[in-house]
């Protein structure tokens, strides 16, 4: 500990040990050894490629070659120090979550069938991995807690931060499943009937199901997917145990939060199926049951669109299955007040909202992590039709004034939200205030880039690897907009982001690409972790949509970021990094030896 | 990025049910076929070994799009794509094409596929 004097070290491994029960010996030890490179494993020791084909069209997975990290400079417009490698220090170490889409694929509030209408336009309503949404959070949540201590610096993680989309289809199972998977709590991911597996997946008439007790019929099995005996029972029965997240985490709203499929209003006929015992199999037996809560109104239109309905006799597309008052849909605030319901380890309890936002119904909040960062965690969603977002005008003020106190303080500002600027385009009226006025991308990023301690933007929703330089108009700085992909849809993969200071004016963020901690070949395991392996697998054969593009390029996964330092970091001393560093490192410990 | 028409007895239940937002939802995530273009050229150029001072940023340009970037040397990269499905590109560095044809094959070979 060069930068803390004895006496300071002391004080500090003997503060930290009476904070989390530890013994203060074990503690003055592990903080008096230097720090080391994170081991475990991530894209810079193996990423996973697309195999070969193995039935059809269908094509397994194989390791392939890690990826080091890229340096870029779009920002700085020229070259990095070449001693910047020997000198630089850690300021921040973060881990990054978005989309996990945790799914209640049982629920009778699903739109599967849709997919037989138009499988482009409905892509998002069935998936093959529907059921194994879970085992793959789980997993990601290994891979996370595998990578606490940087490959970088082999500093420890302070925070992690989840931008968004946890739940699928606005419920309160998914929300509550997202909770305890982050927080290490164990899961049983069914709904309905005890023990046994209700759904579109064993039901012959889904002909565009993936049935994976024996596939031959469906669309599916035309493609090649393979017979999975048993994986249905194995993925509803197991319990999903969670080695949680050993640091305290952050979320966010995404637009499956806060809309139906992300997407759609709530008709208050959908909310009494989502806790029914009648779930469809055809689409257009679904789609009429979706319209006819929208046409309960007696105006006229309604009474004529109930007419049509009830005289194309369609309700015959649904099977009983066992209700679930568990099943029940979210409201607005119930996302947030989600984020209560929680351990008190990692924390922190409401993981970013505080009794004020559940007071006053705001969104959004902000965080200091450490002693040299503030987090901003914005709702980009507008509760209203329509997957993309906007910013708000009360919101964008709030962050604007948010970032000139940043600035004003001497800390770098990151900002997180569900959003990114290829999507922060969604016109509709904001459903709380409807008169208020919208900012899309442009005027975002520009407010933005008025707070050169404004680093980073950090977000998900489009599950493609994403990174993009935004420049301010006189180069003097800017800052990186960092997307990652999706735990749903292939390559099923999240990121570590660490900031350090190269000690010559400039700053980089090493963005690190994490793969689920599951096996790249699925081996035939039916545990948690062989069910998030084959779930990738099963996600790598998606023929909608275009799984090798979510990868990203190669300047979008493992990559150095420099840009320019917002202020003079001569300002912050080793010894204040240092016991930053030891307050997460003692956690850390807590966090290994099962929290106090 | 492509949004079908709904059956026509459930698009007009769904017109006279008052709810056109809910139609207008259906619309897909925004920015598939440009992101797919700049990640296909980034591929072609770091195949081809040209290293990048700015990594090629894109933008709609009437139907298509044009991505543009610079070499640490200080030549320009650009991209076009006329945004005909399939997509299409062309890369090229200081004014020679270094690149023509389909983004997918870019992408589905940078992800190491084997056949």
């Amino acid at each position: 500990m060069a930068g803390l004097s004895r006496r300071a070290f002391l004080a500090t491994s003997a503060a930290l040990a009476g904070t989390w029960g530890l013994s203060r010996e074990a503690v003055a030890r592990t903080l008096a050894r230097p720090l080391s490179l994170g081991e475990a494993g991530s894209t810079l020791q193996q990423t996973i490629a697309i195999g070969p084909v193995q039935s059809r069209n269908y094509r397994t997975l194989l390791s392939a070659p890690g990826e080091p990290h890229i340096a870029r400079t779009d920002i700085l417009g020229v070259e990095g120090s070449s001693t910047r490698q020997q000198v630089r220090r850690s300021l921040v170490y973060i881990g990054h979550l978005s989309d996990i889409h945790l799914m209640d694929a049982q629920s009778p509030a699903r739109l599967e069938p849709m997919i037989a209408q138009n499988h482009d336009t409905w892509g998002g309503a069935f998936r093959p991995q529907d059921t194994l949404t879970t085992h793959v959070a789980a997993s990601m949540v290994q891979s996370i807690a595998d990578v606490r201590f940087s490959p970088v610096t082999g500093a420890p993680l302070s925070a992690a931060f989840v931008t968004g989309d946890t739940a699928d289809m606005l419920s309160h199972l998914e929300t509550r499943w997202y909770v305890d998977l982050l927080d290490g709590v164990p899961i049983t991911p069914n709904s309905g009937a005890v023990g046994i597996y209700e759904g579109v997946q064993v039901w012959g008439e889904a002909y565009w199901a993936y049935h994976p007790e024996d596939p031959t019929g469906d669309w599916f099995g035309e493609y090649g997917f393979p017979a999975v005996p048993g994986m249905l029972q194995a993925a509803v029965t197991q319990q999903v145990d969670s080695a949680g997240l050993p640091v305290p985490w952050y979320g966010v709203y995404g637009n499956h939060d806060t809309t139906f499929l992300g997407t759609l209003g709530v008709p208050p006929a959908l909310k009494a199926l989502a806790v029914g015992d009648r779930k469809a199999f055809e689409w257009l037996a679904l789609g009429l049951d979706y319209v006819q809560g929208w046409s309960a109104d007696t105006s006229a239109f309604g009474r004529l669109a109930h007419e049509l309905i009830t005289n194309l006799g369609l309700h015959s597309g649904f099977k009983s299955v066992t209700s679930d008052p568990a099943r029940k849909l979210l409201e607005q605030q119930d996302f947030m007040k989600a984020h209560f319901q929680t351990t008190p380890n990692p924390g922190p309890v409401g993981h970013g909202f505080t009794q004020e936002n559940l007071d006053t119904g705001r969104t959004y909040w902000s965080a200091d992590i450490g002693p040299f960062v503030r987090a901003f965690g914005l709702d980009t969603c507008n509760q209203v039709a329509g997957p993309d977002g906007a910013v708000p005008q009360e919101q964008f003020d709030w962050l604007e004034a948010g970032l000139a106190q940043a600035q004003a303080d001497g800390r770098l500002a990151m900002v997180f939200s569900h959003h990114n600027s290829a999507t922060l385009e969604n016109g509709a009226a904001l459903a709380t205030n409807p008169g208020q006025r919208l900012i899309h991308a442009d005027e975002f990023i520009a407010m933005l880039l008025k707070y050169p301690a404004c680093i980073a933007w950090v977000n998900g929703h489009t599950h493609i690897n994403t990174i993009l330089a935004h420049r301010a108009p006189d180069a003097s700085s800017g800052f990186w907009e960092i997307t990652t992909a999706s735990c749903i849809d292939f390559p099923q993969q999240q990121q570590t982001i660490e900031v350090v200071d190269n000690r010559d004016g400039t700053l980089s963020l090493f963005t690190t690409v994490l793969d689920h901690a599951a096996p790249a070949e699925w081996s035939g395991d039916l545990s948690t972790m062989g069910l998030a392996s084959l779930s990738r697998q099963l996600s790598a054969n998606d023929w909608v949509e275009f799984p090798a593009m979510r990868l990203g390029s190669s300047m979008d996964r493992n990559c150095e970021l420099l840009v320019q330092a917002p202020f003079d970091t001569n300002r912050i001393t080793d010894a204040m990094i240092e016991a930053a560093q030891a307050a997460d490192r003692t956690r850390i410990m807590a966090y290994e030896q099962g929290w106090p | 990025m492509r949004r079908s028409v709904l059956a026509a007895p459930l698009l007009a239940a769904l017109a006279l049910a008052g709810c056109a937002s809910q139609i207008s939802a259906l619309a897909p995530v925004s920015g598939g076929d440009i992101t797919a273009l700049r990640i296909a050229a980034i591929d072609v150029l770091e195949q081809q070994g040209v290293e990048m001072m700015l990594v090629p940023a894109c933008v709609t340009e009437g139907e298509g799009y044009a991505c543009s970037g610079t070499t640490f040397d200080g030549k320009p990269i650009e991209v076009t794509s006329p945004g005909t499905d399939p997509l299409g590109m062309t890369v090229t560095v200081d004014g020679a094409v270094v690149f023509d044809g389909s983004v997918k094959d870019v992408i589905d070979k940078a992800a190491q596929v084997t056949e």
